[in-house]
């Protein structure tokens, strides 16, 4: 199906991209009110599920080499309930993708252009991003190389730089918010760690396939660290009350930056990360839900596939969630359960179960 | 701004349906053109303020997870 | 054909910066401060907001009048505008009319809030600079004794637009004597906490202390200057209580870590208080330690570490080279900060007002029992046991050791 190949870091720099780009700046505002000054213990702790996200999705695709998790859908399910799966998952790819194109819009809009119709953004991006996905894996893969380390950078001047407004007694005290709290606020958290999950799309075109377990638990625990730090630098300057009171704190944080009012108003790199980031991120799901849908369709190819599911991508995000009150409580109160709890890491997790329990179907099947 | 649309559906079906009829891949047309079609429905329902339903919905009541 | 297409495509390029949302720096009316008072006016309070719009030409050094301190023909160096509104998106709404430019809020560096505002509750005036994408939390907040609006008004010939002036105070002279910067982060967080009272600067007019000859002919009126000095307490829920003046606020800000350097004038361990001493001090760092009462209440004790030198010293007794002397000047120092802080403590107390963060003290170090007395606070600060303890450390002296004088005399 995917004629390009891609190296096995390329695959762990896509996922980190895929995953950070976006939960940087959602979470904090969501653990924060959820459980203030501890948010950054939901990102340690979420770093669990993600880690089971992870190993489930190579330990499933080392039983089917060659294929993505689509095509062995079918072998462990049965052909009937594997295909129905398979579409599921195919519009599960596709509406989370409608969300980041939505979302990316949105934020733009709340951020530095007030102005401009939403729908401007999204057709660009998505524009974009179908150039990028019909010039193949490969190319937005090595794309993402040059862009990750941009991405990284920002990231990386945001938490440190407005280190004259933080006061790290704000992070007390620590761990007092009940276990229960934490553990929901954690299911959130990972829902953006579950999208590791993608990597079982990616898993066939890989080179060779000897560390990706290792890769992904890597990026699985590198987001966990560098969200909790974002949530520890914004709990540090805004205090947790404070925190959950902001849309989009991360941006709020880059605005604090001021450093002997010479470096000042950084906030042009929180755009530029988030518009680098959602490209990658749009390209990862627009290819996935593609590919997908191909596979479940039985098509060898997926190239004709691609202008329909953009188009249709771009309807489906014009109608999702009209408004940031609708976003918020779409992320604090629904994702969750959409992802992680159910496409991202339940589901999975049972198909390893039924792989495990019957061994001699798997191998005739393959 | 409506035309403009019209005319990149045009252009659309233009790119990719030739080759697929040249082939004879009636599956693939017909994979093509269901989603195409619920794709152009979309749009149009957007222009048109048509009351299509909104997947999101449907989604926010089966997952809504709230301990 | 590929070329081509590139080619077609390039100049529209020219044409898509900025989208809907371009703006042209010189299309702007930049605004250097705010000030939002609370009017009475037409049978009911308004917010009336006042504007200092900057002169973007007289801002560059050498051209126009900037530099040459004013000329008759030399343009303005800012202009104010004020409205009145129910709140204070209204206000600005009404000022819209009256400026032919964009109103521009990126580049506010200060809002003064009025005395009689600011006594209503502070709350409402601030949601809409915290809510704004232009402003940012790191701008700052002051208090105006009177009104707002006349702290805008006041001409600084040398200093260009107030506004700009008090943001330059804060800038460079914020933690010497009585002037504490306070921003909206800070002041945001501490409203957030629901127990702490937060405090902010207080901004007066004054008359000018000296004026120039020629001045005092052509002028009939002293003209007005502007002091930034002591603070404003609030209460938790943003309504302001009470100024502290300039000791109290001096204690204050040793307990929040907001002195950057001052003098403290201790009496001469020998001579007495004849023969003041100035210390000046260097860097100060303090801490606040909750111990739990038997009782079940708290007891504060806030220890302050901090490093002096010699400043000024014309006392000439003999023993001014000895290590001993300045132990006992460094004791003198430790009693001195004691007192001013159990001074602030003491008002604080009698005013209901923690502008210490006790209370977030206790949150951070005693988290079970504070979430039993956090409803009651208001009633328990006041009754709280609070001990300082100052730990001065001597450093130089500067470039003499002894007065001039000082040989002399012992001979």
């Amino acid at each position: 199906m995917e004629p390009g190949k891609i190296s096995e870091r390329q695959l762990a720099f896509l996922m980190l991209t895929v995953t950070i780009s976006t939960v940087i700046f959602f979470m904090p505002q969501i653990a924060a009110r959820a459980v203030e000054q501890d948010a950054w213990l939901t990102s340690v702790i979420a770093t669990v599920w993600g880690l089971i996200v992870a190993v489930v999705i190579v330990a499933l695709a080392r039983r089917f080499p060659g294929q993505t998790f689509i095509e062995y859908l079918p072998s462990i399910l049965g052909r009937p309930l594997g295909k129905l799966v398979g579409l599921l998952y195919a519009f599960w790819f596709l509406s989370v993708g409608a969300f980041i194109i939505r979302e990316f819009g949105m934020f733009l809009n709340i951020t530095i252009m007030p102005q401009t119709p939403v729908m401007v953004f999204v057709v660009t991006i998505t524009a974009l991003a179908f150039y990028a996905v019909r010039s193949g894996l490969e190319t937005w893969a090595r794309v993402n190389e040059i862009l990750l380390p941009l991405i990284l950078l920002g990231v990386l001047m945001v938490i440190f730089l407005p280190f004259e407004h933080m006061d790290l007694r704000r992070l007390l005290p620590v761990g007092v918010h009940p276990l229960g709290t934490m553990l929901v606020s954690s299911f959130t958290s990972a829902s953006w760690r579950g999208e590791v999950l993608l990597a079982g799309m990616f898993i066939p075109a890989l080179v060779s396939t000897c560390h990706t377990s290792r890769n992904l638990a890597l990026v699985v625990i590198i987001i966990g660290v560098i969200l909790a730090a974002v949530e520890m630098a914004v709990v540090a300057v805004f205090g947790g009350v404070d925190a959950g009171q902001l849309e989009l704190p991360v941006f709020s944080l880059a605005r604090m930056i001021s450093l002997a009012r010479i470096i000042d108003r950084l906030e042009a790199i929180i755009v530029i990360m988030w518009v680098l980031g959602n490209f990658i991120k749009v390209c990862a799901f627009l290819y996935c839900s593609v590919v997908a849908t191909a596979q479940v369709l039985g098509f060898r190819e997926f190239q004709f596939l691609l202008l329909p599911v953009t188009v249709l991508v771009i309807a489906l995000a014009d109608n999702v969630l009209e408004d940031v009150a609708e976003f918020t409580d779409f992320l604090s109160n629904v994702w969750a359960g959409y992802s992680l709890l159910s496409f991202e890491m339940i589901v999975p997790l049972l198909l390893y179960l039924l792989v495990l329990v019957r061994p001699a179907e798997k191998r005739g099947a393959a | 701004m409506i035309i403009l649309l019209i005319f990149i559906f045009l252009v659309i079906i233009l790119i990719d349906v030739p080759p697929l009829v040249k082939q004879r891949m009636w599956k693939d047309l017909a994979a093509f053109s269901v989603l195409f079609i619920i794709g152009v429905v979309y749009s149009l329902g957007v222009f048109y303020d048509w009351p299509l339903p909104n997947p999101v919905k449907g989604l926010e009541m089966l997952f809504r997870f709230k301990p | 054909m590929r070329k081509v297409v590139v080619t077609l495509l390039l100049p529209l390029l020219l044409v898509t910066g900025g989208c809907w949302d371009q703006r042209e720096i010189n299309d702007l009316a930049m605004v250097v401060a705010t000030a939002a008072d609370v009017v009475h006016e037409a049978g009911n309070e308004q917010v009336r907001l006042t504007l200092q719009i900057a002169n973007p030409i007289a801002l560059v050094p050498g051209q126009g009048g900037g530099g040459g301190g004013g000329g008759p023909g030399a343009p303005k160096a800012f202009w104010t505008v004020a409205g009145t509104g129910r709140t204070v998106r209204a206000a600005s709404l009404s000022i819209v009319e009256r400026i032919p430019k964009p109103i521009f809020f990126g580049q506010d560096r200060l809002t003064l809030v009025g005395e009689r505002a600011a006594r209503l509750g502070i709350t409402p005036l601030l949601d809409r600079p915290l809510r704004n994408r232009e402003t940012r939390r790191s701008m700052y907040l002051a208090i105006a004794r009177g009104e707002a609006k006349r702290v805008l008004e006041v001409e600084m010939p040398t200093f260009r637009a107030t506004g700009l002036a008090i943001s330059n105070l804060f800038d460079l002279e914020g933690g010497r004597q009585a002037i504490m910067p306070v921003d909206f982060g800070e002041f945001a967080y501490n409203l957030s906490t629901g127990t702490t009272s937060p405090a902010a600067p207080v901004v007066e007019v004054v008359p000018q202390t000296s004026i120039s000859a020629e001045d005092r002919k052509s002028l009939g009126a002293v003209p007005q200057a502007i002091k930034v000095s002591r603070v404003a307490v609030f209460s938790p829920g943003g309504k302001l209580v009470d100024f502290f003046d300039e000791k109290e606020t001096l204690g204050l800000m040793w307990v929040l870590n907001k002195i950057k350097t001052r003098e403290i004038i201790v009496p001469c361990p020998v001579e007495g208080p004849v023969e003041p001493v100035v210390m000046g001090l260097v860097r100060s760092k303090s801490r606040i330690i909750v111990h739990l009462e038997k009782n079940g209440l708290p007891s504060f004790e806030v220890k302050v570490r901090t490093t002096c030198d010699l400043w000024e010293h014309f006392g000439t007794h003999p023993g001014l080279l000895t290590p001993q002397y300045y132990e006992s000047l460094e004791r003198r120092v430790n009693t001195s900060i004691e007192r001013e802080i159990m001074h602030t403590v003491r008002k604080a107390q009698s005013l209901h007002a923690d502008v210490f963060g006790f209370g977030e003290e206790v949150k951070r170090q005693h988290y079970p029992e504070w979430k039993r007395m956090a409803q009651d606070w208001p009633e328990i600060f006041p009754v709280v046991k609070v001990t300082v303890k100052a730990e001065t450390g001597f450093r130089h002296r500067g470039l003499s050791v002894e007065p001039v004088t000082a040989r002399k005399e012992h001979r």
